[in-house]
């Protein structure tokens, strides 16, 4: 020490300076991996083993999408061997990805389901509907129920409009549709709804259809149990002219809904093409990580026998709508399904 | 460790193999780096934000800073803005688009000095404000749809030092270290395309901070302008939420104007 400090005296100041800096620096570079640690090391390739292998016993649409499972195996199997740190989340996810599925997500670190795929046409919509825009066409304030899934109210001219949000608790349909009852006509909107369980679509399909019906086919590679058909139900069947409006960003329940409703001669669908949402959320599993996926274990098709993902639902009436012409005040798909039902019911 | 000793004494070898005598210190007019400061900077950044992934992103990229800096025989003057963003912190074959900002202001008020090898070392001490931003999106897709984003803002109220040394009258010796003691921080989220979450709370230091320390030696060129070359250590960390942490080495060049 005391050799140090003679060293250090004889020194010019500016190489103690210099020598200070050093140190300085020399001690401190580095200090952010101290501060910043490695992760522990992660399981990767089994992730990638499980989640090919269940989209491979599991997913019924490889063949109808035109996809080389196998290949896909030979490609990411290098890739997921020598993966280190989030590069198997990387793979992972653009494996997934590569079904082009909107029903397939994987969970991120805090458990939240992260789709991994947005149809086109979803993009496109999403921002096309308004409820300020529509709220212009009421003289009255809109109802709001079920916890906001079910907005409606009146049209002029005596035709009735309810917004179902999505298909999930929608026991006080019966109470709007009573609401209803003596309408000329009726507005239903769909679009913008993401989808949610069968059952709900049979509850409200009930109301509209005098007969017995048939659920779609579908196609599947476990045991996904057959739905019971459609059967009339409630108070009354409601036969007036109804207008259905779906757009891009209506998915997989909804379009379930939509290609019933376009079966009963009463209804017309008006917007655009749906989603093409045609699986559903029923199948997940966890891999070694603590991941959780999700994948389709149905393929639904239209009562035509084109399935509905990738294709969705047509509308019977064409009327596209652009984000502009929403913020501009003008719903173009609401004004025709309202100028529709007027003529109807005139 | 053993390289790090054999490297500082090797420094040491260095340092005295020059002759002779340290140089007086003139006692004439102390010229701190005032005026507009312009610096540049290589930073090495390790960052880790537990919402998006526990793994540690690292990278290398430059780093920007402007300020204006003043003294008087009260007080001093620190306005500055330092920036720097890159598409290329890595975890191995994952990268993310970073962007950091910092926009502060501080105050110096002398407390003293001492004499050390007969020069004054200068101290100063003041309170700070200060705004940190940070914004990381991964990338693990070229899937335009799919956005898996983080950003965190710190506003804080810190205390700041500083200290000169004056070597002679061309140069000059400089350290400073600023610590938050109270921010307002928010942390933004999103990874889900179109879905945020955000999050504010005022923390103290325990829970969230800004900080970094710094040395560097300054050259008086001219009169009016002055050069320095260092280096600064940045640690940014917030635990009231997802685990957040960003370290920096950044040595740095710049150059300053007084006018």
């Amino acid at each position: 020490m005391q050799a140090f400090h003679i060293t250090f005296s004889i020194m010019k100041m500016k190489h103690r300076a210099l020598c200070i800096i050093f140190i300085f620096v020399f001690i401190l570079t580095g200090c952010k991996d101290l501060f910043v640690n490695d992760a522990p090391v992660d399981t990767n390739y089994a992730d990638f083993e499980k989640v090919w292998n269940e989209v491979n016993n599991v997913y019924p649409m490889l063949k109808q999408k035109h996809i080389n499972w196998d290949s896909m195996y030979t490609y990411y199997k290098p890739l997921a061997e020598n993966a280190k740190g989030d590069e198997e989340f990387k793979i992972i996810f653009n494996m997934l990805l590569d079904l082009k599925d909107c029903h397939t997500t994987i969970t991120n670190l805090k458990d939240q389901e992260i789709e991994t795929y947005f149809p086109p046409r979803d993009l496109r919509d999403r921002l096309t509907y308004n409820p300020i825009t529509i709220s212009r066409y009421f003289k009255s304030e809109l109802i709001i129920t079920a916890g906001g899934i079910i907005i409606y109210g009146m049209l002029p001219d005596s035709i009735g409009y309810v917004r179902i949000g999505n298909f999930r608790g929608l026991n006080d349909f019966d109470e709007v549709l009573n609401y209803f009852k003596y309408t000329k006509a009726l507005v239903i909107d769909v679009r913008n709804n993401p989808g949610g369980t069968v059952n709900s679509v049979e509850f409200i399909a009930g109301r509209f259809i005098d007969t017995t019906m048939q659920y779609m086919k579908f196609y599947s590679k476990v045991n996904y149990p057959q739905m019971p058909p459609l059967i009339p139900r409630g108070q009354f069947i409601y036969k007036k002219p109804v207008a259905l409006l779906i757009n891009g960003a209506s998915c997989s329940a909804a379009e379930h809904f939509a290609e019933i409703m376009k079966q009963i001669p009463s209804v017309t669908a008006i917007g655009d093409t749906t989603e093409g949402g045609g699986g559903d959320a029923g199948y997940k599993f966890t891999l070694p990580c603590g991941r959780v996926v999700q994948i389709s274990d149905v393929d639904y098709f239209r009562y035509d026998g084109v399935p509905i993902e990738w294709n969705g639902v047509t509308p019977d009436i064409t009327v596209l709508l652009t984000k502009e012409e929403v913020d501009n005040g003008h719903d173009l798909q609401l004004e025709r399904a309202i100028k529709l039902l007027e003529d109807k019911s005139n | 460790m053993p390289h790090k000793i054999y490297f500082i004494f090797g420094l040491f070898l260095f340092a005295i193999s020059s002759s002779i005598n340290a140089q007086e210190s003139n006692g004439s007019k102390i010229q701190f780096g005032q005026g507009i400061i312009f610096r540049y900077g290589i930073g090495s950044l390790a960052l880790k934000d537990e919402l998006i992934s526990k793994e540690k992103y690292t990278g290398t990229f430059p780093v920007y800073f402007v300020g204006w800096s003043g003294y008087n025989k009260d007080f001093g003057l620190n306005i500055y803005i330092k920036w720097e963003n890159s598409s290329a912190v890595k975890d191995y074959n994952v990268t993310s688009n970073l962007s950091q900002s910092l926009i502060g202001i501080s105050f110096y008020y002398p407390v003293g000095s001492i004499s050390i090898f007969r020069r004054n070392l200068f101290f100063f001490l003041g309170p700070a404000a200060e705004m940190f931003q940070y914004n990381q999106t991964r990338n693990v897709t070229n899937y335009s749809a799919y956005n898996e984003n983080a950003l965190a803002k710190l506003a804080s109220i810190s205390i700041t030092a500083r200290a000169f040394y004056v070597i002679n009258t061309a140069f000059m010796l400089e350290a400073s270290g600023r610590l938050s003691l109270l921010s307002v921080a928010n942390k933004t989220t999103s990874s889900l395309a179109g879905g945020t979450n955000t999050a504010t709370a005022v923390l103290t230091t325990l829970y969230g901070f800004h900080s970094n320390v710094g040395i560097n030696i300054r050259y008086h060129i001219l009169s009016h302008i002055t050069a320095s070359a260092g280096y600064m250590f940045d640690l940014s960390q917030i635990s009231e939420w997802d685990f957040f942490i960003t370290a920096e080495d950044e040595f740095n060049a710049g150059i300053s104007y007084n006018f």
